[in-house]
């Protein structure tokens, strides 16, 4: 118990004197955090407010904010390049730097990423890891991360999912994500070998493989799976046509990230694996270790502990008000990245900022958004309103084809939507239902008589993280 | 036997007994807060065997109104541990303040009067019980097993027996107290004699019950509570019948009362862990739950049968 205080104390210590923290220190917290839960079946009181941070008052929230702004701002200012060069140009005082001097700022955006990687590098920086995104919008940004980075975050994500109830000893985890996310795969591992739960890495591969896998009998079957909503959908597919029913598995949790997920593709993902929770997650691998999740409510929250988190305005690049839709623009905090940093990453991802009024639901102690309604690129601008990708995805998920994982292509032709959907799409439902049920969510969506593609066709035209499938011998049987 | 003896034994059964039943009824009624991560652990005991061997030196050197000082801090923290879950804050303040205040106006006014002497142990044993009974919960309710309890017992008896024998240090503590606000102990005084047993030995009674209970139920205090009564209580008030270098001459005895409780307490901790493993807090309030569960269906059944019968 002593010893437990003191290496919470050296954490403390850490984040205020803006140093490293001792990555092998919160392993050792992660093994406290396990005899406790050993001993005590649960963590002791106040671990809410030890998860969430000083967020709940705005004062607090705002001092705590400047000051990691200031401590990430004077570091980048020494060593990385990119950013002495940017904060020289706009005369940037780190010292004195505030949340409200931020949208005096240029936002960094992937193909500044792109164009210079070795800018953003920092001098004292050690590389040990490079990631790549594995997103749908283009050429992948490659990421360096080093050996203190990955263990610092997988200690905290460990510490974090241990203390809300999340993993344990007890949880065996089939993860199906691109092997190209190496970052991701590697926290997967260390925080399943942290937390001293099961790992089964296994990558986009044959869905019927992966059902195989999720339907052991063994002690080991997996309890948890992480995957993106596109490959969900596929094991839904499979599933169903294999006769496999929520008997044959033994899930709890499905942990989805990296693409939209829709109530309706949560809904089949309940009913076919009888999972009691279908966990929504925000993750980016140019803004690691900042991670958001979705409350019961719909909101998105980020973990502000680790990074500042704002929502600026589409067109004007100011902080957008309650009710507007912006994108969310990251900075991940000093000492929680150090190897190739960011500041002020605008991420394309664009939620809508909330009524400024208090919320109620059970991630209520820090700030939220709206969940992820698509890339800022994607938009669909009416003459009246914008339209996100979401809106379209919801109802189309809905339909009672079932056409998942859903790929359409979305445009605007005078003052409605013109949408292109495959054939598969129109199984028991002729076009027009598909539009009415469009009017009925508040979208004039037409699918005009060419806009019904083949399945291959459509494959191509609009491509998904599924699509990023790994072959094994098995699968090829 | 004479009265000085018999004074003695009856003053520390009282004092072991007190504070073990104290404990007990606290461990069954009161949930102390505890910090969101953390177990107590053997690391911790040395951790608490250093503070306690560091401490009394401390307490020699330091003047009078320092260490007066001191025993404030510590009877006032021990105190808010106690109390905290019970009492409201804004009373709670005013109570412990009011205690040790009088404490010390007692200790320094009245001393000269059997009244007053028979105050000051008054109000210095509830201190030291609430104490010792407030801090051995936090231990224990914070994870502290039976085998960590029985190893510090032992620990202890060898801290006693060194500082007794070896380098007389508890006996000029128990001198630097006497008089002193605060006495860390419980004692009494009555007809010329006076006995008291310090706040560590109580302390260890107090952890050794609610951890024997929490850890092996029942049978565990069965083993503990007789154990704490005869190698705690009985064989350090008969010590000075057959070691001879704890009295001196006319001006006090000092027991080591260790030396008998901590092998007695390693042997009933290792017997009680042969026929059942040691449950944690987890196990304990599973147990409790089912138990209330189980009290809950009797009640509702015996009322069921009552209607019944009614109609």
């Amino acid at each position: 118990m002593f010893e437990t205080a003191i290496r919470q104390l050296r954490m403390a210590m850490a984040m205020i004197w803006g140093r490293p923290i001792n990555p092998r220190n919160l392993e050792l917290l992660v093994d406290d955090v396990l005899k406790t839960l050993e001993e005590f079946g649960e963590p002791g009181d106040d671990v809410q407010q030890l998860l969430e941070g000083p967020f709940a008052d705005p004062k607090d929230r705002k001092e705590f904010q400047n000051r990691s702004l200031q401590l990430t701002a004077r570091r980048l200012m020494r060593v990385s390049p990119y950013y002495q060069k940017l904060f020289a140009t706009h005369q940037v005082d780190p010292d004195n730097l505030t949340v409200d001097d931020l949208p005096k700022l240029p936002t960094t955006r992937k193909r500044d990423l792109q164009a210079d990687p070795h800018a953003f590098l920092t001098k004292d920086g050690q590389p040990a890891l490079t990631t790549r995104t594995t997103g749908t919008t283009g050429t992948p940004t490659e990421i360096w991360i080093s050996r203190y980075e990955i263990q610092l975050w997988s200690a905290l994500s460990a510490l974090s999912g241990l203390l809300r109830g999340e993993i344990g000893p007890s949880e065996s985890f089939q993860v199906n994500i691109s092997s190209r996310a190496t970052a991701a795969i590697q926290m997967n591992l260390d925080v399943a070998r942290l937390a001293h739960a099961r790992t089964r890495i296994l990558g986009i591969i044959d869905p019927e493989e992966s059902l195989t896998s999720l339907a052991t009998t063994s002690d080991d079957a997996p309890t948890q799976m992480s995957t993106y909503p596109s490959y969900l959908a596929r094991l839904i597919n499979t599933a169903r046509r294999m006769g496999m029913t929520r008997r044959d598995f033994h899930l709890k949790r499905v942990i989805s990230g990296g693409e939209i997920l829709s109530p309706a593709l949560t809904q089949a993902a309940i009913e076919t694996f009888g999972v009691r929770e279908v966990s929504d997650t925000f993750g980016m691998t140019e803004v690691l270790p900042v991670s958001g999740r979705v409350c019961s409510h719909g909101h998105l929250h980020l973990d502000l502990n680790t990074g500042h988190i704002e929502v600026i305005s589409l067109d004007t690049d100011q902080p957008a008000t309650p009710g507007e839709l912006g994108t969310l623009v990251i900075t991940p905090y000093y000492p929680y990245r150090e190897c190739m940093p960011v500041f002020r990453y605008d991420t394309r991802d664009v939620v809508r900022v909330l009524p400024d009024e208090p919320l109620h639901c059970e991630f209520a102690a820090s700030p939220g958004t709206s969940a992820i309604l698509g890339k800022a690129d994607h938009l669909l601008r009416l003459p009246d309103r914008i339209v996100t990708p979401r809106e379209i995805l919801e109802v189309y998920e809905a339909l009672p084809s079932q056409p998942w994982p859903a790929r359409f292509s979305a445009q605007v032709v005078e003052q409605h939507i013109e949408l292109t959907i495959p054939e598969a799409a129109l199984t028991g439902i002729t076009r027009s239902q598909v539009e009415r049920r469009f009017t009925e969510a508040g979208l004039d969506v037409r699918i005009a008589d060419g806009s019904v593609v083949s399945n291959e066709e459509m494959a191509h035209m609009r491509p998904i993280r599924a699509d990023l499938l790994e072959t094994t011998f098995a699968g090829r049987k | 036997m004479s009265s000085e003896l018999l004074f003695e034994i009856v003053v520390l059964l009282i004092g072991t007994s007190a504070t073990s039943l104290g404990a007990l009824w606290y461990f069954q009624r009161v949930r102390l807060e505890r910090p969101p991560i953390g177990v107590f652990n053997s690391r911790d005991v040395f951790i608490v065997l250093t503070f306690i061997i560091a401490l009394p030196l401390l307490y020699l050197i330091l003047p009078g109104i320092v260490l007066t000082g001191f025993l404030v801090l510590t009877f006032t923290s021990a105190l808010y541990v106690t109390f905290r879950g019970v009492i409201p804050p804004k009373y709670l303040w005013f109570l412990i303040a009011g205690v040790l205040g009088l404490n010390i106006i007692v200790a320094y006014t009245l001393l000269g009067a059997t009244f007053g002497l028979q105050l000051y142990w008054l109000l210095n044993s509830v201190v030291a019980l609430c104490a010792s009974i407030g801090i051995a919960n936090l231990y224990v309710q914070g994870g502290m097993r039976m085998r960590n309890v029985a190893m510090f017992a032992v620990l202890l008896a060898f801290y006693d027996g060194i500082f007794e024998f070896i380098i007389p240090i508890t006996q000029r503590l128990a001198d630097r107290f006497e008089g002193m606000p605060l006495d860390p102990s419980i004692g009494f005084a009555w007809g010329g004699n006076n006995a008291n047993i310090g706040l560590g030995d109580l302390l260890i009674y107090a952890l050794f019950t609610i951890a024997a209970y929490k850890g092996f139920g029942r049978r565990g205090f069965t083993v503990a509570f007789p154990v704490i009564i005869v190698f705690g209580a009985l064989m350090p008030s008969f010590a000075p019948l057959v070691i001879q270098s704890v009295t001196r001459s006319g001006i006090g005895i000092v027991v080591p009362a260790q030396i008998f409780f901590g092998p007695a307490a390693l042997v009933s901790y290792l017997w009680l862990a042969r026929q059942a493993p040691e449950r944690s807090m987890r196990e304990w309030y599973r147990a409790q739950a089912s138990a209330r569960q189980q009290a809950t269906e009797t009640a509702v059944g015996v009322g069921s049968v009552t209607k019944v019968i009614a109609e």
